[in-house]
């Protein structure tokens, strides 16, 4: 007899369900597993044989054939091992249940119990929209899939429980729904801005980059804070929506990096992948096509330490993500498409020896030098990073002083304050902050007074300003006087942003 | 092409043997001087080659005494728009009579009218501090309203002294210390040719020259020697800026040195200067005045806030978390006055740094 059961397979975020077919006929005992199934997935058939013998029931001594189907989608891991498990009880008479329209995910033990698996969030939303409403999936997925609405969720510990739930012999409860609002309180991060001493003027450029969801360049020697600094960062951004929570928790889930404990995502992430870190593991990518860093960072601060030791060709990956806020990734398998919408928060020497500009140390580098260090950032990629900022040394007597600084709960207060005001000011334009603005909005939003427009000029003069920095100037300057709650910009704001410029 | 007389031909003749050294040339060139034709002058010569650079030598210049040889050497020049003068030339500037090996040949581009006008050297160590590459930019765009300013092409003081001038009035001449075709570093030959287009390039030697590391310092002799008066914005303590220095007090220019404070190991070189004579400069305001030109240094209209700002900086460069202190305000609000300060040209700033460069006093 022939069985069919639901499981179901992602490509990038979204995916397609998969019908198990089992089917037992006469003949040389043996147990196939067809239809472009990875190692993983032909592997689970030594799982499902053990997990089934040791749940009390066995498996018939015939040929037992299992069909992936659609045939031409790869399917990749472990979470099908539930579904085959209950296909074989099904096909082989063992388990009478109605499992029409029901999703099974899950990874056997060889025990009979079921373990979590990737992805389970990016699953519920993705079967949710094909019409899906039932699902069994493993009780350690429990978490992430109690913030999914309008679905029908059984968490099962082991292959018994489902069996039984099935049969009809104890039904287990459907999982409760969590509320995300009950939720946010535990929004916690382990930096704080009242942590950080001295650095006044950084901090201002944080607030300010936050502010107008402006990329950030820190420069300062080894040692002066700037991770420190780049850490604050997620602290001082405003809350996550369940919007932007649920994107998140997707990607993060797919990748495998969710706690089980978390169940969604509820602080902003903070991505700090090593220099050496390949284009791939930047971008996303591989033969199962996986999030890259630029992905795992969506909705909060990708930080690049000492951003002139990435390989150029991983930083110039950044510059289509940083427009778009999604990445393309096309692979063999196909092409997937993942949000990469974050701040970009690099940090550099000023020259390869980090002692320039020091007063006290002797820089070794050369001029040349210098410059090539410099150059590693390309034009086009800096063109997207809106401040600099110099981070410099703290002296002893700051770091011990006894002044608390702001923390970063008021700061966030006002940053939430000046995101509403743009927000308001943007509704009709589609783009949510001063930095996603084009030269038609600079335009309309920006009207300079001559006053401004006269500081602009003389500084373009005298500071040999590049033609691309105006716009920077002037976007950054609409971010301070929407800090300082002002409707036109006046020249402090342009002054002010003129010193964040590139030097 | 450039019309040549005699003497100077045969200058430009002898001066393309790269192989002799400078007094042979000098000793050449009275033999040739004797003669109307160069082969003749070099047989009369015969002699003195032979017995101070051999006999090879004298059969290539032997060879090399025809008309033919000399097209070829000022085509050379001709092709690449150099104006070679010599010290027969009328355009010889004759500042360089008083140097010790005064080059028989200038090889020049440019504008050769910047020969003739008052001139004024700025140079500085390739390492230098990005606050006394600011103040080097800075003298420079005030001091080349007065005068013709003189440098190297080298990294750092010396490029931001070539483009500060080029930006203002083009009044530049930058000596360079091998032939045209190779300059050093590669990486300012863009900047060079701006210089040949706009202000003045010269060299003494001829185009093809590889330069090697003595020729910098003795390229310096003629940068000193050009100028009325010398500043020294940086050296450490080994820098070929000092060599500058040196030819400078030989020659008895004005030697100007900017001061460092106690500690910095790039600015000892400049200290030492200052310890034996060398005029403090630390406002271009000094310089200004020591030629008696007008400074003008009317600050025009100050903000009180503005005042306060220099009030606390004329105690020296100064960190904006210090400032902020001693004013009570917050940095944010300093950098707008700092930022409109730094346009007027009032201070520089390096990194949170900020350092004055105008005198500064309360009246």
């Amino acid at each position: 007899m022939i069985a069919k059961v639901n499981g179901f397979a992602l490509i990038g975020l979204d995916g397609v369900s998969i019908e198990v077919e089992v089917d037992i006929n006469n003949g040389l005992p043996a147990f196939d597993i067809v239809g472009l199934a990875d190692t993983a997935v032909k592997e689970s058939k030594e799982r499902v044989r053990s997990a089934i013998k040791n749940s009390g029931r066995n498996i018939p001594i015939k040929h037992i054939t299992v069909n992936l189907a659609p045939a031409d989608v790869k399917k990749e891991g472990s979470s099908l091992d539930l579904a085959i498990a209950i296909g074989l009880l099904k096909s082989s008479g063992q388990l009478e249940a109605d499992t029409n329209g029901i999703i099974f995910l899950g990874e056997l033990s060889l025990d009979g119990s079921v373990r979590r698996v990737n992805g389970v969030l990016p699953t519920l939303i993705s079967a949710l929209n094909l019409g899906y409403k039932k699902f069994i999936i493993p009780k350690g997925n429990e978490n992430e899939a109690s913030f999914v609405q309008d679905i029908d969720v059984v968490a099962v510990e082991s292959l018994k429980q489902a069996i039984d739930h099935l049969s009809g012999l104890s039904i287990i409860e459907p999982i409760k729904k969590h509320d995300f609002k009950a939720q946010e309180s535990k929004n916690v991060y382990h930096s704080d801005l009242a942590l950080v001493k001295g650095q006044t003027v950084a901090k201002r450029a944080l607030e300010v980059a936050v502010s107008g969801g402006h990329n950030l360049l820190l420069v300062g020697a080894p040692g002066t804070g700037k991770t420190m600094l780049a850490k604050c960062i997620p602290t001082i951004m405003p809350d996550m929506t369940f919007g932007e929570a649920l994107e998140t928790t997707k990607i993060h889930s797919v990748a495998g990096i969710l706690k089980d404990s978390d169940g969604i995502v509820l602080t902003r992430p903070f991505r700090s992948p090593h220099h050496t870190a390949t284009t791939v593991a930047l971008a996303g990518g591989g033969s199962h096509v996986k999030p890259g860093e630029i992905s795992l960072a969506h909705n909060g601060v990708l930080f690049l330490d000492e951003m002139p030791e990435y390989t150029r060709s991983s930083l110039e990956v950044l510059r289509q993500p940083l427009e778009d806020g999604n990445i393309t990734v096309s692979r063999a398998s196909g092409t997937v498409n993942f949000p990469a919408n974050f701040m970009l928060c690099g940090s550099m020497n000023p020259c390869p020896c980090g002692n320039y500009g020091s007063s006290e140390k002797v820089c070794t580098c050369s001029p040349s030098q210098i410059a090539k260090y410099k150059s590693k950032i390309s034009g086009p990629l800096l063109d997207r990073i809106d401040i600099q900022v110099e981070v410099d040394e703290v002296k002893y007597a700051e770091l011990t002083e006894e002044k608390q600084s702001e923390s970063s709960k008021t700061v966030k207060n006002r940053v939430n304050r000046t995101r509403a005001i743009q927000k308001n000011r943007f509704l009709s334009d589609g783009i949510l902050t001063n930095s996603d603005m084009g030269e038609r909005h600079i335009q309309k939003y920006c009207k300079l007074s001559k006053e401004c427009e006269d500081i602009l000029r003389k500084a373009y003069e005298t500071l040999h300003l590049s033609p691309r920095a105006r716009s920077r100037i002037i976007k950054v300057a609409r971010t301070i006087a929407d800090m300082e709650l002002y409707e036109q910009i006046m020249p402090a704001h342009i002054l002010e942003a003129i010193s964040y410029r590139h030097t | 092409m450039m019309k040549y007389t005699k003497e100077e031909l045969s200058l430009i003749w002898l001066d393309s043997f790269v192989g002799l050294e400078y007094k042979h040339k000098i000793q050449i060139y009275e033999y040739l001087t004797k003669s109307q034709k160069i082969s003749d002058g070099l047989m009369l010569a015969k002699d003195y080659i032979v017995k101070s650079v051999g006999e090879n030598e004298f059969s290539t210049m032997l060879n090399s005494a025809k008309q033919s040889y000399l097209d070829y050497v000022l085509d050379e020049l001709g092709r690449r728009e150099i104006v070679a003068i010599t010290i027969k030339s009328k355009d010889y500037p004759h500042k360089l009579n008083d140097i010790e090996l005064k080059p028989l040949v200038l090889y020049a581009k440019g504008n050769l009218k910047l020969l003739q006008t008052k001139t004024f050297a700025i140079v500085g160590s390739r390492k230098s501090l990005p606050l006394s590459i600011s103040i080097a930019k800075d003298y420079a765009s005030t001091l080349s309203k007065h005068f013709t300013l003189v440098t190297g092409i080298a990294e750092g003081v010396d490029s931001e002294v070539i483009k500060s001038a080029l930006s203002t009035t083009k009044n530049i001449i930058s000596v360079i210390a091998g032939g045209f075709d190779n300059i050093y570093p590669s990486t300012n030959k863009d900047l060079f040719e701006r210089v040949c287009k706009e202000g003045l390039a010269l060299s003494e030697h001829p185009p093809m020259i590889t330069p090697r590391p003595y020729h910098f310092p003795i390229r310096n002799r003629i940068i000193a020697g050009l100028s009325k008066g010398v500043l020294i914005v940086s050296a450490g303590k080994k820098s070929g800026t000092l060599y500058t220095a040196e030819y400078a007090c030989e020659y008895s220019k004005d030697l100007f040195a900017v001061p460092y404070s106690v500690g910095v190991a790039s600015g000892e070189g400049t200290n030492d200067l200052i310890k034996r004579g060398a005029i403090l400069t630390d406002n271009v305001n000094d310089i200004l005045e020591f030629y008696s030109l007008d400074s003008n240094d009317e600050l025009e209209d100050l903000s009180q806030a503005e005042k306060d700002i220099l009030k606390a900086l004329s105690s020296g460069a100064t960190h904006i978390e210090k400032l902020s202190m001693e004013l009570n305000k917050s940095t944010y609000e300093l950098m707008a006055t700092l930022s409109i300060l730094e346009i007027k040209g009032v201070i520089v700033k390096s990194g949170n740094v900020y350092g004055l460069v105008r005198n500064y006093s309360e009246d």
